[in-house]
């Protein structure tokens, strides 16, 4: 039975830690914790912001997951994304391969105000699985990406500390720190760099429960859709602790292409392809 | 040749055919194809119980599937199914898995032909999927199903999401041959008798809802189905044949009665926990009862049973400790059947089982557990199902039984006893 277990995941990669906005002004000198706080907030919100109304979108991707050999194992998903109003966003991931994966779906609902929920179809058994929600800080198809990582990006999930503005690969950011509200989260602590032009995330860094660097996610070759909404091509996550890495690469991506919510349901599951 | 030329003739037509009719990138005439298949060797660890088994088999499948799509809404599948069995002809066989043709609009969905469908939430006992029937040669937990006729409509309403089954053409159970291990002293009949005079003309029909509810903020999935027609489950009825030293039990033959049946199913999730439960009630026609009770029949009354229990993950126990991905599944459900021991497999007996997600880039997982039958205490089935990817195409399983069983009363546990078994398995995909 059983394909492969309770984890796979992915999900509503399109909002994610991609997003953008404009800003308040970069902090001049000393500022206290309390107005560290309240412009971290404020970043984030207008990140947040900045990325309403893109409505639905689908994805093709190449997931590569290179060993610390440098050995490399290669996934194909498309990934289908719903905006929801006043909650966390809907994705669905359908795999192609490996081959002996081919058919399975990945849904996912993430929530603002309580855990995620998760399915899981396998089509040899025509069974459609829910998932515990607790394993959010297990890996995505045995990537270095958790699902955590590929959760849409809401503002109840953090609180945030804005740290500083600091020149990141040519690009003025700023960095803010993103502690996890959720005690099953993997990670203590996350320090975001977004650029102050159009507040697109250009690097974070994940720390561990043991609160030393667990990981570092990178963009590149952001795009610009509807003339609003920035998203990333290629994003590389490599984990300093035990030398993988994985890279996901975006190389198909539409907006509006009809998707409602009848097609996020784990009843309709069964017909995904 | 005279062949070859042919096809290739129909393949360009179809493939002009496809090109004219491409309204949409996925409409046309050729079909997307996947196909996946495996090599499979059986070792049986102990002397056969029979001198016609063999303790060594070998044996292959196919399943190819066809998928043909027109615009957005509309496809039908093609998944034919052959094994080859070394040693039991009744375990080479044919099915056809899927024929199905499915059209769906924004809340409702409709499909006609041949499919499967699962109900449940349990792992370690299916009691209330009863659409399709089981292909029991394939593997001794009933796991592999036949395909079934049907038309199935569903519909996406408030109240939950409602489903009806018509179920033309019963499908019988498979039942190993006299060649083959897994099976009982006395051969099962290929011939099933039938209660209703239309046999496997009688029409079946079920209705499900289902839904999802708030508990506090966690998930209760609720569902509730009621099926009525030939049981998919049938008793076995000796075969009594007049010899010389008068009339002898010779064979069993299934006997299919009508039923109705009601599958309650729930489940609510809670952070790390999964808790899971099917209750199942079971209806007979009272003459057919009273006519397979003269027969010597056990366990043919109206009955009721159920399974429960949880899943809990502990999410990488080993992560900080030795850099280790793993996740560790702790599985525990209890089995009961009213009918108790005597008619019953699944009765009062406890599943434990650990599985083991290794969250590697080849998704390797273990899945280990033990039956143990609570009235029978020398009873018990302990299993492992292992996988692992070996390339982008292929991957490798190892499964293993061993049936442990000391009293001759819990009969059917009784039978398997000299049957353990490890089978390695490599799969291919295309």
């Amino acid at each position: 039975m059983n394909i492969f277990l309770s984890l796979i995941t992915a999900l509503t990669l399109a909002t994610p830690l991609v997003a953008q906005a404009d800003t308040t002004q970069p902090a001049a000198g000393s500022t206290g914790q309390q107005n560290a706080a309240e412009k971290g907030l404020a970043i984030a919100k207008d990140r947040k912001q900045r990325d309403l109304g893109w409505g639905n979108s689908e994805a093709r991707m190449t997931m590569t997951l290179r060993n610390s050999q440098g050995e490399e194992s290669v996934r194909e998903i498309r990934l289908k994304s719903l905006e929801v109003v006043d909650d966390g966003d809907k994705g669905l991931t359908i795999f192609d391969e490996p081959r002996d994966v081919k058919g399975t779906a990945f849904l996912n609902f993430s929530h603002t105000g309580k855990p995620d929920e998760q399915w899981l179809y396998l089509p040899a058994l025509k069974r459609v699985k829910r998932i515990a929600s607790r394993n959010k800080s297990g890996p995505f198809m045995g990537s270095e990406f958790a699902y955590e990582d590929m959760s849409s990006f809401e503002l109840e999930k953090y609180s945030f500390t804005y740290l500083r503005e600091e020149t990141l690969n040519g690009v003025v950011c700023h960095v803010v720190e993103q502690i996890p509200t959720d005690e099953f989260s993997g990670y203590t602590k996350q320090i975001v760099w977004l650029d102050t032009e159009h507040l697109r995330a250009q690097q974070v860094e994940f720390y561990d429960r043991k609160k030393s660097l667990l990981k570092t996610l990178s963009f590149s070759d952001y795009k610009l859709y509807k003339d609003k909404f920035w998203r990333a091509d290629v994003l590389t996550m490599v984990n300093h602790q035990n030398g993988k890495s994985t890279v996901l690469n975006t190389s198909e991506l539409r907006f509006d292409t009809g998707l409602t919510d009848a097609d996020f349901n784990d009843a309709t599951l069964s017909r995904v392809r | 040749m005279k062949r070859l030329i042919t096809t290739t003739l129909q393949c360009s037509a179809l493939i002009a055919l496809s090109v004219h009719s491409n309204s949409s990138a996925s409409a046309g005439l050729m079909p997307d194809l996947a196909l996946q298949g495996a090599f499979e060797g059986r070792q049986f660890l102990q002397e056969a119980q029979f001198p016609q088994q063999k303790d060594s088999v070998l044996s292959v499948w196919a399943e190819p599937e066809l998928v043909w799509e027109w615009g957005e809404t509309q496809r039908l599948t093609f998944k034919p199914f052959y094994r080859y069995d070394s040693a039991d002809d009744e375990r080479s066989h044919g099915d056809i898995r899927e024929l199905m043709w499915l059209t769906y609009g924004y809340s409702w969905e409709v499909r006609a032909g041949i499919g499967k469908v699962f109900w449940g939430v349990t792992e370690s006992l299916h009691l209330v999927d009863v659409i399709n029937q089981t292909d029991l040669v394939e593997a001794p937990d009933g796991e592999e199903k036949l395909g079934q006729p049907m038309v199935h409509a569903t519909w996406l309403h408030d109240v939950g999401t409602l489903e009806a089954f018509i179920l033309p053409g019963f499908r019988e159970r498979t039942f190993a041959g006299e060649n083959g291990r897994l099976r009982s002293a006395l051969r099962v009949s290929a011939d099933g008798e039938y209660q209703s005079a239309e046999e496997k003309e009688h029409l079946d029909w079920a209705l499900r809802w289902s839904r999802s509810f708030e508990l506090g903020e966690s998930p209760l999935d609720l569902s509730a189905a009621w099926f009525q027609g030939t049981a998919r489950d049938p008793f076995l009825t000796p075969q009594i044949t007049l010899t010389g030293s008068g009339p002898q039990i010779t064979g069993l033959t299934p006997y299919y009665p009508l039923q109705r049946q009601l599958g309650i199913t729930a489940q609510a999730t809670v952070d790390a926990w999964l808790w899971k439960l099917e209750v199942l009630r079971r209806d007979y026609d009272e003459h057919m009862v009273d006519n397979l009770k003269a027969l010597g029949v056990a366990g043919v009354q109206d009955h009721s049973a159920a399974v429960g229990g949880f899943e809990y993950t502990l999410v990488g126990p080993f992560a900080e400790r030795w850099d280790s991905a793993l996740d560790v599944g702790l599985l525990l459900e209890y089995q009961y059947d009213q009918r108790g021991n005597d008619a019953a497999m699944a009765q009062n007996d406890v599943f434990a089982a650990t599985r083991l997600a290794f969250n590697d880039a080849d998704s390797s997982e273990i899945l280990a557990g033990i039956t143990q039958d609570l009235d029978y205490s020398g009873s018990r089935g302990i299993m492992l199902e292992a996988s692992t990817r070996l390339t982008d195409f292929t991957t490798l399983k190892v499964n293993g039984w061993i049936f442990m069983a000391d009293d001759n009363d819990d009969a059917l546990a009784y039978s398997l006893r000299q049957d353990d078994y490890i089978e390695l398995s490599l799969n291919i995909f295309y």
